[in-house]
């Protein structure tokens, strides 16, 4: 269990990553994407499994794994008009062209996660270089689904759950100026990995 | 029925829908509907016919390893403990259980020890209820998607619905 | 006559993307392959002048497949196209011989220009290769 100060903390630290992935972001959409909200969270499994929101309508994201000094899982996730609007921004298509999801389609949002998500890890990678940590974070290439949240992220929060009923986790909600994206990258350490995180603290 | 007559850990929608957080049990009678989401957990409900008293369980993982806390998340602690809790709602009328599984999906097809939980769970509540001798009469489990799980506790149908196929009813 | 490219990345958006600007400095695109396995069988087969290589990819990763390719061929021009950007995997990649490492999400013009200067190298292909 991390404390108040400890989660205040790790908010900091994983700021820059959320900074970088968002200018990644920003760049490979060709529009500015702002962080909406950026925090570090540890709740009861039953409530982190509604972070992605409590209702039963299935969502879409795209999941990577990460190996390295720090393992665990990388989530972005967004409801249908955010995605579709998404791509086609990065079509070059009017807003409301998309809507089904293809392998064209998914492909942009898989692209969208591996570009985002190793902004995301490079920040972190840096950051370990600079405790004198091995740095080298690798990502699993990115998976597709289309499912109920909280389905999805019981299956991201399994590592940890098999030692605690809480779950540590850090969240960046993604705004997309003049667009209906909302998206939101979600990374679960494995249990192993928030006594690391942990010691970058001190 | 008041929330408190269903049992703790409990979150009611409305008088009549009851869902099922993770790692959580809740206990029903006569009518409305017990729910729970499930991706790699399992969705046990056990259900007596004649006074239509209903379970739901949602498993988490298959051992507490002697955890006295959140029954309902381990395979071990939650079946005993569903038992007892219809039990103590019908106080001592026997009980004659039928019980329905769903879940136990491995979503993205992970590796190492996450990968079988699924299917853990489903053998460890199977066995756990041979040896209470309940009858499994339905089961929809494994696969890679995530299931919405339904029970009527006027009927004791148990609706599953799956992102992408038609429902299906156990 | 154009010189010939191979894209490898698994992101048919991105393989869309490298080819439309790759076309437009006057590049032929050979073929394409999705994963680093692919790759390796499409170069051998496509003898391209300039490989683009992504690095997290199914199957074999791009790192492991710039290995193999250059150990088939040690003339092989390939180019990582990627979006880890950490130094010690930038290292790794330059000591197995890739002739430069491009960063995602990649400015298109930056892009360009690299094509265009790869192209106007001297010979029929770089390395004597013929077209």
């Amino acid at each position: 269990m991390l404390t108040e100060r400890q989660l205040d903390a790790l908010t900091t630290v994983f700021r820059e990553g959320a900074q970088d992935a968002s200018l990644a972001c920003s760049r490979w959409v060709g529009r500015s994407v702002e962080i909406a909200v950026q925090r570090v969270e540890q709740l009861d499994m039953a409530d982190a499994v509604a972070v992605l929101g409590a209702s039963e309508e299935p969502i879409t994201s795209c999941i990577m794994a990460i190996e390295g000094r720090l393992t665990g899982g990388l989530i972005l996730a967004f409801d249908d008009a955010s995605g579709w609007a998404l791509t086609d921004l990065l079509l070059e298509l009017p807003l409301g062209s998309c809507s089904a999801w293809g392998e064209l389609e998914r492909s942009a949002v898989l692209e969208t996660t591996n570009i985002v998500g190793c902004a995301y890890l490079n920040s972190l990678s840096r950051l370990l270089q600079r405790l004198d940590e091995p740095p080298e974070l690798m990502p699993s290439p990115p998976q597709f689904a289309r499912d109920y949240a909280s389905a999805i992220l019981q299956s991201a929060f399994l590592n940890q759950v098999m030692s605690s009923d809480t779950i540590f986790l850090t969240e960046t909600r993604f705004h997309l100026d003049g667009a209906p994206a909302n998206w939101n990258l979600l990374f679960v350490p494995d249990a192993e990995s928030i006594p690391v995180l942990q010691r970058m603290l001190t | 029925m008041t929330a408190q007559q269903r049992g703790a850990n409990v979150v009611t929608k409305s008088v009549l829908e009851t869902t099922v957080k993770m790692g959580e049990i809740a206990v029903s009678r006569d009518d409305g509907l017990l729910r729970t989401l499930l991706g790699s957990c399992l969705g046990v409900v056990l259900y007596d016919r004649r006074w239509k008293v209903a379970a739901m369980a949602h498993i988490v993982l298959p051992e507490s390893r002697g955890q006295k806390e959140h029954l309902g998340k381990f395979a071990d602690t939650a079946i005993p403990e569903m038992i007892r809790r219809l039990g103590s709602l019908l106080g001592d009328q026997p009980l004659k259980l039928t019980a329905k599984m769903a879940g136990g999906a491995n979503m993205f097809a992970l590796n190492g020890a996450a990968a079988s939980i699924g299917q853990q769970n489903a053998s460890a509540v199977e066995k756990l209820l041979e040896e209470r001798r309940i009858l499994i009469v339905g089961r929809h489990l494994g696969g890679t998607q995530g299931r919405r799980m339904a029970l009527d506790v006027a009927t004791g149908i148990v609706t599953i619905d799956v992102v992408g196929a038609t429902s299906t009813e156990l | 006559m154009a010189k010939r490219l191979l894209i490898v990345d698994d992101a048919l958006i991105m393989r869309k993307r490298i080819k439309e600007i790759a076309q437009q400095a006057g590049w032929e695109v050979a073929g394409e392959a999705a994963d680093g396995a692919e790759a390796l069988q499409k170069h051998q087969e496509l003898r391209p002048d300039l490989t683009t290589m992504d690095i997290v990819m199914p199957k074999m990763d791009g790192v492991a497949a710039l290995r193999a390719v250059r150990e088939q061929d040690a003339s092989a021009q390939v180019v990582m196209v990627s979006a880890v950007d950490q130094r010690e995997k930038l290292a790794e990649c330059v000591r197995l011989g890739a002739i430069d490492f491009i960063v995602k999400p990649f400015d298109p013009a930056n892009l360009l220009k690299f094509f265009e200067k790869i192209g106007r190298a001297p010979g029929a292909g770089i390395g004597g290769r013929q077209a």
